[in-house]
């Protein structure tokens, strides 16, 4: 697949990506990462114009975002009636709402960059959560414009060697996601597992 | 903490299962962060070998020389050719391989830089 992509870059140059940078916010399989450092790597070439590269790439990452957000949040409706149905799917989703006005903002920015394989599923949960549109596009739009910095920016100051940064970031992406989802997961776990101690020690007593 | 592992796989065994795949991710990514760091660490491997998407600029850019020697290796007229093109392009209207290019770009990039009295690091 990003073989594929590659080929087109010379060709297609700044639609490409934007177009690339759009599909890959809404989770599809697109090698945005790769081409992002290919085009930076291009403008220090003298191929591409480099704010050209960077305002395609910006654009389509937040129109990504935002159609996804509201894709999910047309959903919602549907989840909404579903959720209602049963107390514990209500206090459920209360929960996640709650979680969502307290840390979404910060959610939504830091999986744009730093854990950005989980971007797109943020996107979608934040739609099918309700969370207030205007804090999803203002995070949303400073996170991509980390992300498109940072992947650019890159590609344009290790333009001799696209091939080694992209490993490494792409394994370094990785590392972080799935060690966020780790942490996420062990404290939940580790909450799920307290809560059933002291309901333990209540009925003793009783 | 045993007594706590066993509930939690009593009740949350989805949730503890997905919590030992995402442990071994964290471990294979982690380790092919760090090989990938040893294995670019080495200056020699700065010359990215030749790929389908790369253009005469950027394989200029990439092995330190001139765009114009790049040109002169493909046998490229340069006028004549639009702004970017990629290796495969050239490839396929010369009719040769991207190995073959290869050949070509190592011995000019071989004979340019035994006459250019730059320091190198």
């Amino acid at each position: 697949m990003s073989e594929i992509v590659l080929a087109f870059a010379a060709d297609y140059g700044v639609p490409l990506l934007f177009v690339v940078t759009f599909l890959s916010c809404l989770a599809l399989p697109v090698p945005s990462s790769l081409l992002m450092l290919a085009s930076g790597g291009f403008a220090a070439a003298g191929d591409l114009s480099l704010p050209a590269v960077m305002i395609a790439a910006f654009c389509g990452a937040v129109l990504g975002d935002n159609l996804g957000y509201f894709l999910a949040y047309r959903m919602g409706d549907a989840l909404e009636r579903w959720l209602a149905t049963r107390p514990r799917r209500a206090a459920m989703k209360a929960k996640a709402a709650a979680y969502m006005d307290d840390w979404g903002g910060i959610s939504v920015f830091f999986s744009r960059w730093l854990v950005s394989p989980l971007g797109p599923y943020v996107n979608y949960a934040s739609g099918l959560a309700r969370f207030d549109w205007p804090r999803f596009a203002l995070w949303g739009a400073a996170g991509e414009a980390v992300w498109v910095g940072t992947y650019v920016g890159l590609g344009y100051a290790f333009a001799d060697n696209i091939a080694a940064i992209s490993d490494l970031l792409g394994n370094l992406s990785g590392f972080l996601a799935a060690l966020i989802l780790a942490l996420g997961l062990m404290l939940w776990l580790i909450r799920a597992s307290k809560a059933a101690d002291e309901k333990r020690r209540s009925r003793t007593k009783q | 903490m045993w007594k706590r592992t066993r509930y939690l796989w009593q009740h949350h065994r989805k949730a503890l299962l997905a919590l030992c795949v995402v442990l071994i991710a964290t471990g294979v990514f982690g380790a092919r962060t760090v090989r990938q760091i040893v294995y670019w660490s080495d200056p020699a491997k700065a010359d990215q070998p030749l790929q389908p998407w790369m253009t005469p600029r950027y394989v200029g850019r990439s092995y330190d020389i001139p765009v114009e020697v790049v040109q002169a290796a493909f046998a490229i007229d340069a006028p004549d050719q639009p702004h970017r093109v990629s290796l495969e392009t050239i490839a396929r209207e010369k009719g040769v391989t991207l190995e073959e290019m290869q050949a070509q770009l190592d011995a000019a990039v071989a004979a340019w830089r035994s006459e250019d009295a730059r320091p190198r690091p």
